[in-house]
């Protein structure tokens, strides 16, 4: 079995650019950049060959590392770590990639996972790839939530989801039995990553989707949803009130836990009240009518 | 709702990504779709030729977006001082040469990846990346 060399440190973030192409340049197959926990630091993991002297790179980094400390004072580099694995530990993605649960029966599998529906189970399949939406957040799992109780409760004729992404709010909707729905995305990509999930769930024609903005879509809905971002939410706020069918429902998500007062009190100057609030993790979704 | 958890920088020849490495340990690990990753670049860069660095944005849920980038300021060094690769023994061993003009032309095409507006400030940055590579600059 083949191995490969994982070279890891910590660095912040002004260094990043530099970092990445400069470990490109030493012979490094490839370089991830993630996030890490504590804001402005990244956790870097640079691939290298076995063949690789990591003797050699390890002495060059750490002259870089010299160099760009004296030329970009502040920037902090540390905690460079190696080990071996195996060139073969990719395949880990299926795993990480594995079936999903949201609400009370909704299961998202991705097309290498068979799973057949037991008892009142809502299966939805999403190849996980360019478009947002594979069941893998919280912010999604929450908004599924929603959908399932609201249709649960009573009939939703129409459907409007706003920024669709992978487009599994509306395929979650047309399966449990929305006649209606429509959805559109600014980005092009995930209108099409919509249009294959919908066909492979077999209810593209029960969709349209669209790219565009919300002032492109003119009817008028029993159920509004948007898992986007705060500032979306309040920018569109007008554009729900106008689309939302007396007696409907809208559902905002994509919340962080400590933003949600501030999308409460925005919403409620078009007179939108909270009629239930889901939280999971760090995130919350809103469940609003209008007073 | 697209919240990013990192990037991964790859150099992946055009129209020729596969699950082996780079692409496969790099994205793998963190849950990327390799497949999807490797139809989607291809077909992107099915008309380009060479070597081509691409970042890959890795959203909280797993998806991902890429953009195929300009090349590294260390790729465009080894290529203007036609080497293979940097000295590991800086400074006791050079790897090679390039010229101010170069470094100029290197800075230039970079200025959009590397924070600032000064092609001053970007050729000292290319310059001190040359210095770490083992390259000289005349």
């Amino acid at each position: 079995m083949s191995r490969l060399i994982q070279l890891t440190f910590k660095a912040s973030e002004e260094a990043r650019t530099l970092l990445s192409d400069y470990l490109l340049g030493l012979g490094s197959e490839g370089v991830a950049e993630d996030i890490g926990e504590e804001g402005g630091v990244y956790d870097f993991s640079a691939y290298f060959p076995m063949d690789e002297d990591l003797g050699e790179v390890i002495k060059a980094l750490k002259g870089y590392f010299s160099m760009l400390k004296d030329s970009m004072p502040g920037i902090e580099i540390s905690d460079i770590k190696a080990r071996q694995i195996h060139s073969s530990s990719w395949m880990v993605w299926r795993e990480l990639l594995n079936m999903v649960r949201a609400g009370r029966r909704i299961v998202i599998i991705p097309p290498w996972v068979e799973h057949k529906a037991q008892g009142d189970e809502v299966v939805i399949e999403i190849n996980p790839s360019l478009a947002f939406g594979t069941g893998h957040h919280e912010s999604t799992r929450l908004c599924l939530a929603g959908i399932e109780e609201i249709i649960d409760r009573g009939s939703v004729g129409s459907m409007l989801d706003v920024g669709c992404g992978s487009g599994i709010l509306s395929i979650c909707a047309a399966l449990l039995g929305v006649p209606d729905i429509s959805g559109f995305d600014m980005d092009p990509v995930a209108v099409k990553e919509s249009h294959k999930n919908a066909e492979n769930n077999s209810v593209g024609d029960k969709i349209k989707f669209f790219t565009g903005l919300i002032e492109s879509a003119n009817g008028s809905y029993d159920l509004i949803v948007a898992n986007v971002y705060v500032e979306p939410i309040l920018s569109m706020k007008k554009a729900f009130s106008e689309r939302l069918a007396q007696g409907g429902s809208l559902v905002v998500s994509g919340i962080p836990v400590s933003r949600g007062k501030e999308v409460v009190e925005g919403l409620s100057t078009e007179g939108f009240k909270v009629f239930k609030e889901r939280s999971e993790g760090e995130w919350v979704s809103f469940e609003l009518r209008k007073a | 709702m697209k919240k990013i958890d990192g990037y991964i920088k790859l150099l992946v020849d055009a129209g020729k990504a596969t699950p082996s490495p780079p692409v496969g340990p790099a994205l793998g690990q963190r849950g990327v779709n390799i497949m999807e990753f490797c139809k989607a670049f291809n077909a992107e860069t099915s008309k380009m030729e060479g070597l081509l660095p691409v970042t890959v944005t890795v959203f909280a849920d797993k998806s991902f977006s890429f953009i195929v980038k300009t090349p590294p300021v260390s790729y465009l060094l080894k290529k203007a001082a036609k080497i293979q690769k940097g000295s590991g023994e800086v400074p006791k061993v050079k790897a090679g040469t390039v010229t101010r003009s170069q470094v100029e032309e290197i800075a230039k095409t970079k200025l959009p990846d590397l924070n600032t507006d000064s092609i001053e400030a970007a050729s000292k940055i290319v310059e001190g990346t040359a210095r770490s590579m083992g390259i000289d600059v005349n």
